[in-house]
Order: structure tokens, then sequence, then C-alpha cells
């Protein structure tokens, strides 16, 4: 099978308890081409039964959240086998944090405040990883 | 005692008899002193037994001295007695003596084995040195416990107040900072309709994140009451909150309150803490404070018409740590360090939570 790449966005879904946070998110998201966002969530748990239902491209995932917490949600995500990136975001950014958030299963680290330049590279190499020929295997 | 030359000369008693001195001590003696046989019998007390337990010593004699101990020293008690009659003296043993009234006194012992098979013991009564050591050992556990108190206070204080940052202040800040991006895009696009909303919603999060840095500030030292009374005070909090949370307040505060400065504090924190847990975490619209001056006491409350207290809270089998930051626990520390009472419940008439507490207006003894 040869490489093919999607005109469309990258399905993305919202995980975050803090719902200023969701809003000012997707306002950040919305405004980037590559990504469209086709879920929220308030909590880890939620987030996870919508990424389980819809089998998003990627998943932007607050860390501290009641209940499941981000770092345990990607594991959670990584242990069921499903295809969705995990996108951590949090609002200290830390060396260990990051660690911890791959070790995790996270594809991606991104601290709350980042510029949309950031997340914009991010996407094009979401992207650019989901269109790769053994991403569609 | 001996007697001296008589002013003559001529006449001098030889020296006292050792026995006739010890029977004399023995009868004075405000020590107990005491010979047993090895059937844990007295044979022999002195007369400080019967002015120290209350006992003739006829009745002291007639039965096993272990009767008249404490059942909690009567081990220790036998197991010394068998070392006396081992031939090992006994230097330094406490144990508790019944006395007529039921009473128990605290009795220090020497005691050596005779050559005879009899125990030969002194004992001095300690009760009340017992008591004091007793009663520092009791302050010293009591210390040690408010200072674990007052650690885990401070822990959870530091927690709630990192918590009370991160999820309002920190969060609104950084979303304000995330929604300027996107402005920044829009004006260079010049869609400046989008733009326009944007930036009123980003003024928006910047008070909220203004108001709840200020009422974390407040919360750790309420400069308010330096510069006003506690009812100004509390009316300018419920004029904030309801700015910042967009819930209606209603508020009835006596002009007059007499209370000592630490009574004021703690009836601020928690009126502020109880407004905020109603306006913020109720799901309410609608809240009622009030205080009011009745039997020696500052009666105050926070009723709203939200979704109230959780059943185990109010049953008492769940104190939560967060309850609008502040946690239970610790009100209840704050009101009980100053004498006064916490209570939750339903409010009768707006159908929510219902927090009520009364702080005393006089200072307590101490």
């Amino acid at each position: 099978m040869l490489s093919w790449v999607s005109p469309t966005p990258l399905t993305a879904v919202l995980v975050d308890d803090h719902e200023v946070m969701r809003e000012a998110l997707r306002m950040q998201l919305e405004s980037i081409d590559a990504l469209q966002i086709v879920a929220e969530a308030v909590d880890g748990i939620e987030g996870l039964a919508r990424i389980h239902e819809m089998q998003p491209q990627v998943a932007f995932v607050d860390v501290n959240m009641p209940g499941l917490s981000g770092l345990a949600l990607a594991a959670r995500v990584r242990e069921l086998g499903l295809a969705t990136r995990i996108v951590l975001f949090t609002a200290f950014d830390d060396r260990e944090m990051r660690a911890r958030a791959l070790a995790a299963g996270a594809w991606g680290f991104v601290p709350k405040g980042a510029g949309l330049g950031e997340l914009r590279q991010l996407a094009e190499r979401l992207r650019g990883e989901c269109s790769a020929p053994e991403a569609l295997s | 005692m001996t007697q001296g030359a008589g002013a003559d000369g001529d006449v001098r008693k030889g020296p006292p008899q050792i026995e006739k001195v010890a029977k004399h001590l023995f009868d004075v003696s405000l020590d107990l002193i005491c010979i047993a046989n090895t059937e844990q019998y007295f044979v022999a007390v002195n007369p400080a037994w019967e002015h120290t337990l209350g006992f003739t010593r006829q009745e002291l004699m007639s039965r096993p001295y272990t009767d008249f101990v404490h059942p909690d020293d009567l081990n220790a008690t036998v197991g010394e007695s068998d070392r006396l009659y081992q031939g090992v003296p006994v230097l330094q043993f406490r144990n508790r003596y019944r006395d007529t009234d039921g009473r128990w006194h605290w009795l220090s012992w020497q005691a050596f084995p005779g050559d005879d098979g009899h125990v030969y013991a002194i004992a001095r009564e300690v009760t009340a040195e017992v008591e004091s050591e007793l009663q520092l050992k009791a302050r010293e556990t009591r210390v040690t416990f408010l200072l674990g108190e007052v650690q885990r206070a401070r822990q959870e204080e530091r927690e709630r107040l990192a918590g009370e940052i991160h999820d309002f202040a920190l969060q609104h800040t950084l979303a304000a900072l995330m929604n300027m991006e996107v402005l920044e895009g829009l004006l260079h696009d010049a869609d400046h309709t989008r733009a326009l909303q944007i930036a009123n919603r980003s003024i928006g999060l910047l008070r909220n994140a203004i108001g709840s840095t200020r009422s974390v500030l407040q919360g750790l030292s309420p400069l308010e009451l330096q510069k006003s009374s506690l009812r100004d005070a509390i009316l300018r909090f419920v004029d904030e909150a309801s700015r910042s949370w967009g819930v209606e307040i209603s508020c009835h505060i006596p002009s007059e309150i007499q209370l000592a400065p630490e009574h004021q504090v703690v009836t601020y924190r928690l009126l502020s803490e109880g407004i905020t847990n109603a306006a913020k975490h109720s799901a309410g619209t609608r809240v009622q404070v009030g205080a009011k001056v009745e039997d020696g006491c500052l009666r105050c409350w926070v009723e709203d018409d939200g979704s109230g207290f959780p059943a185990p809270v109010l049953d008492g089998t769940y104190e939560p740590i967060e309850l609008g930051g502040m946690g239970l626990p610790l009100m209840r520390e704050q009101l009980n360090a100053i004498g006064g009472e916490l209570s939750l419940g339903v409010s009768h008439e707006l159908g929510g939570a219902s927090l009520r507490f009364k702080v005393p207006t006089e200072p307590a003894e101490a």
C-alpha cells in the first residue's frame, strides 16, 4: 500500500476538567486547520470513554484531573491498544513530568499557555505520523 | 537519743539500746515500714500504714498484702516479692495500695531479704510526685499531638492554597494568555468581530483570576480586618464574591459586633470560606449570609439553594478535606480552639446546604 496523505484535518478529543481551559484550548486548536475537535470530556473517565467510542487520531488531555489523571488515561489507552495519540497538557512544565508523560505512553507533552506556533508544529508532526504508511495498517 | 551528763556531772546513762531506738523510729516514722513473710502477709506494720491507708494494723496483717495492691501492679509486685525471697534486694519499685476509701496511693519501695526468711521493707508515699509525672507526661503527649495537628493543618493549608491557585488563578490566567494568542491571529486576519469577543472573554478571565487571587490572599491574612470592622469586611467579601461568581448573595450582619480579635479572624475566615463554597461549588444561584448575637455567642450562617451537602457529610460518616478550600476538619479545629461549634444541615428556606457556626463573644479562659 502506498502512502496516502489525508486532506481532512486530524480528529481530536479534548479532555480537561476546567471549563475555561477547555474553552481556551478549543479556540486555540480550532484556529489550527490541521485539527478538528470531535468531542470534549470533563474528566479522565469520560475522556477515556469518548476516545474508546470515537477513536480520534489525537486526544489533548490535561494531566491533573480528578478520578483518572491524564497519565493514567494515557497508560489505559496504550493498554487497550487504541491508536489514538495522547498529547498531555499541564500547567507545570518540568522535565520530570515530561519523562512521566512519555513513560505513561503519551505521544507528546505541551505546557498550557504554549504558543500557537508550537501547537501548529505539533499538529503538523501529528499529521505526518498519522498519514505515514505504517499508521494506516 | 542520748542523754548527756547532768549539771553535776555525776549522772551518766549508758548508750541507748538499739532495739529500743529502732522500736521508737518504727513507731514515729512517716515512712511505711513493714515486715512480711513468705506467705505474702505482713507480720508487722508501723503506725504510718494506718495513717496513710486508714486500715488498722490488724486488718493489714489479716490478709495477703497483695489484696491491697492495684490490679495493674499485681504481677510486678509478685515478681518483686519472688526476687526478694530469692535474696535480691529491691531498691526502686513503685506500686499502688488501696486505702479504706478506695483511693490509690503510690508507694516507692526499698526492701531487703532478712536472714530469718522475712522481708524488711520501707515504703514512701509518692502519690503527688507520680501524679505530677503523669500530668507532665500527659502534657508532653498533648503537646506532641498538637504539634502533629499543627503540622497536618499546615500541610492541608498548603495543599488547599496550591489547589486554589492552580484551579482558579492559574487556569484563568493561562486561558486568557491562550486567548490572546488566538486574538493576535484574528487581528492579523482582520476578523475584528471575533477578536472583540475573545478580548472581552479574556478580560473576564483575568478578572476572575484577580478575584480568586484576592480571595486566597484574604484567606491567608485577612487584611480587611485591620482596616475595617468585621461587618464591613464581610460585606466587602460578599460583594466581591457576588461579582466574581455571578450569584445573588443577601447579607444580614449586625452593625455592632463585640468579639475578641482572634474570634473575629476565625469568624471572618469561616464566613468567607462558607460564602466561597456556596458561591463557587454549590451549583446554586442564591446565597444567604447572616449573623446575630444570642446567648453570649455570635451565631453565623451561610445557606444556599444549591445541591446541598452529600448525605455522608450530613450524617457524619464522611468529613471531606475539601470544602470550599479550608476543609471541614480545619474549620472545626479553628472553632474548637476558641470554644466555638460548627454544624451542617439543609437550608429550610433555600433547600440547599446550611453551614452554621457559633463563636463565643468572650475569649475562652486560659
